[in-house]
């Protein structure tokens, strides 16, 4: 089961688009949830995604214009509990130990969240943290150098295996993390 | 592999318990109600019919098994290896195998799956090879089974990360053959799920994954047709065999040890392999079929132009054929019968060689079956039953017929042959023949096969009722459209009626499928037949053929009467003269002769001795009717006949002397000892039947004969008041009557048409109606509201006496010479109707 996560995209305000190598990369037909992490901004970026997999969860980043988007929001894939939160409420920003309170908070095996336009993948007391990053690779006020980036969950059973679309010199470059349920 | 492991211990201890249910029930208590019901699944279900099939329907059946030891019941012979033994080991396994096959003696066989293998040349026929063989077709699937299905969570460490990743495009990349292979498999999944909905056993996710496995690997390895639709419909029966039989090894093999080529043969873990096996193997023949769009006109090499030409002698339109009826061929009528029928099927399909040669003569003999619909019915309707196979009782009869269809020098013919000989007159005729619609022709068909007592007609009887009752309608429907009155009278259901009546010998005295079983001696003993035998049937072929183009001369003859009879009627009318009787006398006389050529009138030797009843019975009406015996001659009223008539002409006599004082004489020669017109009136008054039809007519003499009219309007039917008769006089039941008879006894016609007085205008209208009564039992008949009949007498057997009775009762009450007519006839709901004019 393939899973896209992806976020901060800040379309229009702080970017016209996603990278075309990124739009060459996702096409219908392969992923079957989308998990987004909020600041899509704009309804285009919601319908947009929605060609992609018919199954999208949004949460409220803080400049989304669509407020009926949750703060928070749990997804059940497989055997796993996902959380997903755009992190502009958890402070410090980015910050493992209050993720991690939002983690206990929501219950959730794999906690996903956005807001610092950095990627990160970390697991922290048994549990998966995840940052997907911009995918548009936009602005962010504390870091100048930010590198597009999303997410494709592939879950099995008990295993997550992430890949990492990474666009670096105007190349994409895979990663790949695997988490075990404990 | 690992799904297989999930699937193995499940379904194996859900199906033991099955097996065990049914195994253990002694064979007799299978059939009682308590084994049946919702207790059972659906597996157990098929499984139970399985066994419950073995016990013969026909007597015939019955007296095969007896004679033959080495097909006794396999259910029977309690021991499971036994079993084996007989199949297998024996000399000429083989041969002895496809002979039971074909004869359709493994509807109850537990091997049925390893028997398919030796007809499907997956297992040779030398059993030693046989583990070796099944090994290396297992392992041949397992390698192309992980060859072709691409798990790319498995190649991590092999690939690439920059092709191996889920969003990669690369040709090389792992996953994107494996979204490439998920379409493909999503179009057979589609499919796969809607298998046998009725079938428990299909809807299991573990199974349904399997099937898709396997139609997955033969697509990839045949990469020129992949996947078709209907596919998984042929797979589908195969690993339902294959099922059942492990179940049923699994079952045997906690008994008692057994022997290693079974064990290895029929492991429940090879399922998938073998079903793969044996599905290339099906599917090597039936690729032809799903490579070309029109099957029909690629030669194959199973001959399908066979069928072409089969098919193109009677009229059919093959392009809609071919187009409707390709799915036959393709899921090999997969989905035209019930599971265990087709597995039946299948079995004589594939014993009958690997060719399956014998699939376009079981089509032929399909469409055979289906013959009267499509001839008789609409556009919609034959694409109805094209597409949706009327239920059949006992699908061997298709093998049968098909077996005949082949060689007719070798296999006996399967009951309703006729189907076959009324094609070649019609397909001679053309003309005005084309129209066949007709209940006529459908009652006297169906009468046919449910009194016949021959063979297995009796159980074919029901499956002929339920297609009639389609055949009813749709000819109902299409007399109604029928406002060419001209057609519906010049083609009457002669086709069949003559047919039947004219070859009842032979087809009383042909075997019928049901001992076909007997055949496997007579089908060795072929190549051995006598030079005098051969003759025999080249002369009875000969014979078929002469009487069928006689068939089509009298047909033809008929017609040309009919032409010409119409053409007199018209002239006489115009001339608007008072006619004289002795011309509409001889007309009448030209209209039997038609009708007996047309076959509506059954043309007997008894006429002969009959002739003078009738003629005696002519003194009557002597006088009046000069030309009495150029119609009485060609009547063939049995005795019965002539005796009812007799006792309704009295009744008639004694009605009008109690209505009227007149003093009606009594015919001296017909006293039926207790038949009186006291008891039928009185029995028709209490049923409420009787009733004074008035009708409008002008003369006024016709007040008397406006009560001589019975109509029998209320709720008695006139077969009841038929059988009434009969019964309550022994003399006149010597015979069982049919209310066929009756009906045409009760109906009289002379001319009518108040308004007009124009014969021939009345006389087209009758025509039809003298067929439906004549045809056959009592029928629809429709009647103009105008009471448009009559013109010349109906002569239809036995009613001859009674017309003249009752003409001579009218002379006595009228006093007048005039040409009195009236008619009873039966209308759509079977009431007695009667219609008096001048």
């Amino acid at each position: 089961m393939l899973v896209l996560v992806l976020g901060d995209l800040h379309i229009p305000h702080r970017c016209n688009s996603l990278p075309a190598r990124f739009k060459k990369l996702l096409v219908p037909g392969k992923i079957q949830h989308i998990l987004c992490t909020g600041n899509l901004c704009t309804k285009e970026s919601f319908d947009y995604l929605k060609t992609l997999a018919s199954d999208v969860h949004v949460v409220r980043g803080d400049f989304d214009e669509n407020m009926n988007y949750p703060e928070q929001k749990v997804v059940t894939v497989g055997q796993f509990r996902i959380g997903l939160c755009h992190g502009h409420q958890v402070v410090p920003w980015g910050d493992i130990e209050s993720l991690a309170m939002v983690q206990r908070q929501l219950d959730v095996d794999i906690l996903i969240s956005g807001q610092t336009h950095k990627f990160q993948a970390l697991e922290h007391e048994g549990k998966f943290f995840l940052n997907p990053g911009s995918a548009t690779g936009s602005f962010y006020a504390l870091d100048s150098n930010v590198i597009p980036s999303f997410v494709i969950l592939d879950i099995q059973q008990s295993t997550v295996v992430s890949y990492i679309y990474k666009l670096i010199d105007d190349e994409v470059k895979v990663e790949r993390i695997e988490y075990r349920k404990s | 592999m690992d799904m297989f492991a999930k699937l193995k211990p499940s379904k194996g201890r859900k199906n033991v318990e099955t097996t065990n249910r049914v195994e253990t029930t002694d064979p007799v208590e299978v059939g009682s109600p308590a084994a049946g019901g919702k207790y059972l699944d659906k597996i157990t279900m098929n499984q139970y019919d399985k066994i419950s099939y073995h016990f013969p329907k026909f007597p015939g059946r019955v007296e095969a098994v007896n004679n033959d030891p080495v097909s006794l019941p396999t259910s029977l012979s309690h021991s499971y290896s036994l079993e084996w033994e007989n199949l297998f080991n024996k000399p000429n396994m083989l041969p002895s195998l496809k002979e039971r096959a074909v004869a359709g003696n493994l509807r109850s066989c537990r091997f049925r799956s390893i028997a398919w293998k030796i007809f499907l040349e997956v297992l040779p026929s030398d059993k030693s090879q046989w583990i070796d063989r099944t090994r290396q077709n297992r392992n041949n699937y397992e390698e192309l089974r992980e060859f072709l299905i691409v798990n790319p969570r498995k190649a991590v460490d092999s690939v690439d990360i920059t092709l191996n990743n889920p969003l990669s495009q690369d040709e090389e990349s792992p996953w994107n053959k494996f979204f490439q292979d998920n379409e493909l498999r999503l179009t057979i999944k589609q499919d796969v799920i809607r298998t046998h909905p009725k079938i428990e056993f299909f809807q299991s996710n573990q199974l349904r994954n399997l099937m898709v496995d396997i139609l997955f690997v033969y697509a990839k390895e045949n990469p020129d047709i992949s996947y078709r639709q209907g596919m998984h419909e042929l797979l589908a029966p195969l690993i339902f065999v294959l099922h059942c039989d492990h179940q049923a090894f699994l079952h045997a093999s906690e008994m008692d040890n057994k022997l290693n080529v079974m064990k290895e043969v029929l492991d429940p873990a090879f399922l998938e392999h073998d079903a793969y096996t044996m599905f290339c193997q099906v599917m090597t023949t039936v690729e032809p079929w799903y490579l070309s769009r029109d099957m029909f006109y690629l030669p194959t090499k199973t001959g399908s132009t066979k069928s072409l030409e089969l098919i193109n002698a009677w009229h059919v339109s093959l392009r809609d054929l071919s187009s409707y009826t390709s799915r036959w061929l393709r899921l090999l009528f997969g989905r035209e019968f019930p599971m265990q029928d087709l597995l039946m099927l299948w079995d004589a399909i594939f014993g009958d060689g690997i060719a399956f040669g014998l699939v376009d003569y079981i089509f032929v003999a399909m469409l055979l079956y289906l013959r009267d619909i499509l001839l008789t019915s609409d556009y919609t309707v034959c694409l109805t039953v094209l597409m949706k196979f009327p239920p059949v009782a006992d699908v061997h009869y298709f093998v049968a017929k098909a077996l005949w269809i082949r060689q007719p020098n070798v296999y006996p013919q399967p009951a309703n042959y006729t189907h076959q000989g009324s094609i070649r007159v019609s397909s001679s005729m053309g003309s005005s023949t084309d129209n066949i619609s007709n209940d006529g022709s459908a009652k006297d068909f169906r009468k046919y096969f449910v009194d016949n007592p021959a063979g297995s007609t009796v159980s074919l009887s029901h499956v002929e009722e339920s297609m009639f009752r389609h055949n009813q309608l749709a000819s109902s429907l299409a007399q109604l459209e029928d406002s060419n009155l001209r057609s519906a009278q010049s083609s009457p259901g002669i086709h069949h009626s003559a047919m039947f009546m004219l070859t009842p010998d032979d087809v009383g005295t042909n075997d019928s499928p049901s001992t076909y079983n007997s055949l496997p001696g007579k089908s060795s003993n072929q190549q051995k037949m006598t030079k005098m035998e051969r003759e025999l049937q080249d002369s009875v072929s000969r014979l078929q053929r002469e009487l069928s183009n006689k068939n089509s001369m009298c047909r033809y003859c008929s017609s040309k009467l009919d032409v010409h009879i119409i053409r007199l009627q018209q002239d006489l009318s115009r001339q608007n003269v008072k006619v004289d009787e002795d011309i509409m006398l001889s007309l009448a006389g030209l209209k039997l002769v038609r009708d007996i050529l047309n076959g509506t009138i059954p043309f007997s030797q008894d006429i002969a001795a009959d002739d003078d009843d009738v003629r005696h019975n002519d003194d009557y009406s002597g006088s009046q009717y000069g030309g009495g015996d150029n119609f009485n001659s060609g009547l063939t009223s049995p005795e019965t006949d002539i005796s009812l008539s007799a006792a309704l002409y009295e009744d008639n006599n004694r009605r009008a002397s109690e209505q009227h004082g007149n003093d009606a004489p009594s015919p001296p020669d017909f006293q039926p000892p207790d038949f009186t017109a006291q008891d039928f009136e009185v029995r028709a008054r209490a049923n409420n039947m009787v009733e004074i039809h008035d009708f409008s007519i002008a003369n006024e003499k016709s007040s008397f004969l406006k009560d001589s009219c019975v109509t029998n309007s209320g709720g008695g039917e006139s077969k009841t008041l038929a059988d009434k008769n009969a019964g309550s006089n022994p003399s006149l039941s010597k015979e069982p009557l049919s209310s066929s008879n009756l009906t045409s006894k009760f109906m009289r016609m002379f001319k009518t048409d108040t308004s007009s007085n124009s014969y021939s205008r009345s006389d087209t209208k009758a025509a039809p109606q003298q067929k439906v009564l004549a045809g056959g039992a009592a029928s629809a008949s429709r009647l103009p509201d105008g009471g448009l009949y009559g013109g010349v007498y109906i002569p239809t057997s036995g009613q001859c006496g009674g017309a003249t009775a009752l003409e001579n009762n009218d002379r006595q009450l009228s006093r007048n010479d005039m040409w009195e007519r009236e008619m009873i006839t039966l209308d759509k709901k079977g009431r007695v109707r009667c219609y008096v004019d001048d």
